[in-house]
């Protein structure tokens, strides 16, 4: 048994009301469905890499991990304390990355996944997120990047980047807020934060190919931890600071780093 | 071109999510000799074990993280491969960090950091010393 | 007893059989318009009926290949538990005399056969939830339950057929398991008949229309 990784405070409050909410809001036509239909069969639990690593464990077994999340949820109508909620947590965000691989081997095409990560919006508005994520979340919140990182020092990353290479391949430029490009490249917010080195790669690549680019001064990460941890609104808000800079540059594409 | 065995890390939202499994590969196959699928790729390919926000859940989540990885390691292990090809930041993160706990011996790199130093570069773009 | 258990219950078991899974079909399907509009975007025929076919025929999926004893017991259940009740001669005379329609039957003995397997089918089923450790953990005694209601129409069947104890009685409790069957359906994850071709429909267009990738 892994040790608990998601809240260690001592709060025990939870918000039914909103639990409830969520669920009634999420019960469409697909997971209803879904929850119903699930013939306890078994197919999927060989396609979960954590089932395999775990010397297939059933516990880590995809339609497992989702009745004891979501479907529990729905079957209590959100009625749960908070330490049940605790248990349900460390299974969405700990137990399963999303990858949708099992719903390729469930004779319905059961989607796992997207039921997991609305187990982690109802975990999310109790606050049950990682703390990983809700630092992220908050960066994003203040200054549109997981980093934390000021445009200014983006800008001058970039700046000091095309400089060095430039000595590589002559005339080469990192433009930023150039109008009209045909792509607006956005990067993980780690590459300038840790490995400025694969802005000037990819940089490299666009120059040689004679690539007409930019990046953005403002809306440049293009990851989004608030939709892994189950934050709505910050995800909303992430993909459309991003979609609004192409918007503003009058770029034809987006396009999104390695 | 690198002549050592390669593999290709297909991140879950590049291939399966993503629809460009077959367009990877033909990348791939133009940076290499020595191209060595995992078992297990493309479409059917298994998450590096980092996705969905694993990694930067932090500390906390490494152990179980490293636990789970276990089969990505494998499907590396398995083909020999020296340098892995992953075009995705987290599934790179997830396995260099796979190497140091499996001891694979190999090294992740992205598209980008090989394609610069095999390129060709127009003409116009060398600087005058260094014509090789 | 026999006359309303074959009369008028009839009709109440396929009245609550079609009507529940109209209105349960038509139900999922409106509400998914509301909530799921996502859904509509990337709907395609194409990747719907493939990702269809490829679950309806024997070892067409990757999943299927890898659980050969699973898609062997499926396959046969499904098949005997469809063919047997539709092609039965006894149930077609039944409906020739009731309103003057019936199928193709089939030989009984051939019945007779594909009840049996239809029987040692469920029980491969059945023991697999109990020995395989990741089937186990998502059983629920309801599992166990829709099996029992989905063979008993074809082990009183069998009974009655054979004239085992009292074939009267028999028959009476063969048609009562028989629209227990039909009842259940639409209120329990039997439901699957229907939704079955709603939920590949939406994971093959999903992955498919989307992305190009397939789910088999
Ligand atoms: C006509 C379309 C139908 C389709 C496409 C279908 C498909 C499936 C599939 C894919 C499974 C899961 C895997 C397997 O056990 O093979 C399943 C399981 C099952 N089906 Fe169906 N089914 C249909 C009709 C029915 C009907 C009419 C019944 C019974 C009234 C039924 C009873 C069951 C039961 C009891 C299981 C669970 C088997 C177990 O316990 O392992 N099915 N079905
Ligand atoms: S989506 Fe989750 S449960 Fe399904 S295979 Fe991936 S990690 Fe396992
Ligand atoms: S393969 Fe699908 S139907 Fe079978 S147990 Fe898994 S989720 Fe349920």
């Amino acid at each position: 048994m892994a040790e608990a990784a998601v809240d260690t405070t001592e709060d025990q409050t939870v918000d039914t009301k909103v639990i409830k909410e969520r669920l009634d809001l999420l019960k469409g036509g697909r997971f209803k469905m879904w929850l119903e239909i699930c013939a306890h069969c078994g197919l999927c639990a060989d396609s979960c890499f954590f089932y395999l690593a775990h010397d297939k464990d059933p516990k880590y077994m995809p339609s497992h991990k989702v009745m004891k999340t979501l479907g529990e949820l729905y079957d209590k109508k959100g009625e749960v304390d908070r330490a049940t909620l605790k248990e349900m947590a460390e299974v969405v965000y700990g137990d399963c990355t999303a990858c949708r691989r099992c719903s390729m081997f469930c004779p319905f095409g059961i989607d796992i996944a997207t039921m997991i990560a609305a187990g982690r919006g109802i975990c999310c508005s109790q606050d049950l997120h990682p703390d990983g994520l809700k630092a992220a979340i908050q960066n994003y919140k203040d200054t549109g990047n997981q980093m934390a990182m000021s445009s200014e020092d983006f800008v001058e990353t970039c700046e000091w980047m095309a400089e060095e290479t430039e000595e590589e391949l002559k005339g080469l430029e990192i433009p930023i807020d150039k109008q009209g490009a045909r792509i607006m490249y956005t990067v993980n917010a780690r590459e300038p934060k840790f490995y400025p080195q694969d802005i000037a790669e990819a940089a490299m690549i666009f120059h040689a190919a004679r690539e007409n680019w930019t990046m953005p001064s403002n809306g440049w990460d293009d990851t989004n931890l608030a939709m892994f941890a189950g934050d709505g609104k910050t995800m909303t808000a992430q993909v459309k600071l991003v979609y609004d800079a192409a918007e503003r540059l009058g770029a034809e594409n987006i396009g999104i780093t390695e | 071109m690198l002549t050592e065995p390669v593999t290709y890390q297909d991140p879950c939202n590049i291939s399966r999510n993503g629809g460009l499994a077959k367009q990877g590969r033909e990348l791939v196959k133009a940076l290499c000799t020595d191209f060595r699928d995992m078992r297990d790729n493309g479409d059917y390919n298994h998450c590096c074990g980092g996705g969905g926000g694993y990694i930067p859940m932090g500390p906390p989540f490494k152990r179980r993280r490293m636990e789970s990885g276990r089969v990505k390691a494998e499907q590396i292990r398995e083909t020999g491969a020296k340098t892995v090809i992953v075009p995705c930041h987290n599934c790179i993160d997830q396995i260099r960090d796979l190497n140091k706990e499996y001891d694979l011996g190999i090294k992740a790199v992205h598209f980008k950091t090989i394609i610069p130093h095999m390129m060709i570069i127009p003409d116009d773009m060398k600087h005058e010393e260094e014509s090789e | 007893m026999y006359e309303f258990v074959s009369g008028p219950l009839v009709w109440v078991a396929f009245i609550v059989f079609i009507g529940g899974m109209i209105i349960k079909t038509v139900g999922l399907i409106s509400l998914s318009k509301k909530k799921d509009k996502v859904v509509y975007n990337h709907l395609n025929l194409d990747w719907s009926m493939r990702s269809i076919f490829r679950w309806l025929v024997p070892f067409g999926s990757r999943g299927m290949r890898e659980n050969p004893v699973l898609t062997i017991a499926g396959f046969v259940f499904h098949i005997c538990l469809l063919a047997v009740p539709l092609f039965l001669l006894g149930h077609n005379i039944l409906w020739d005399e009731a309103w003057g329609i019936s199928l193709w039957s089939m030989p009984d003995r051939i019945a007779d056969w594909m009840t049996l397997f239809l029987i040692a089918a469920a029980i491969v089923l059945i023991i697999r939830r109990i020995v395989l450790p990741e089937v186990k953990i998502v059983t629920t005694s309801t599992d166990y339950i829709l099996l029992a209601i989905a063979c008993a129409p074809f082990i009183t069947g069998y009974m009655a057929y054979h004239q085992w104890m009292d074939a009267k009685t028999i028959t009476i409790i063969h048609i009562l398991c028989g629209e227990l069957m039909l009842i259940s359906i639409p209120f329990t994850k039997l439901s699957h008949m229907i939704l079955f071709f709603l939920s590949r429909a939406h994971i093959g267009s999903e992955f498919g229309e989307r992305r190009g990738t397939v789910t088999w």
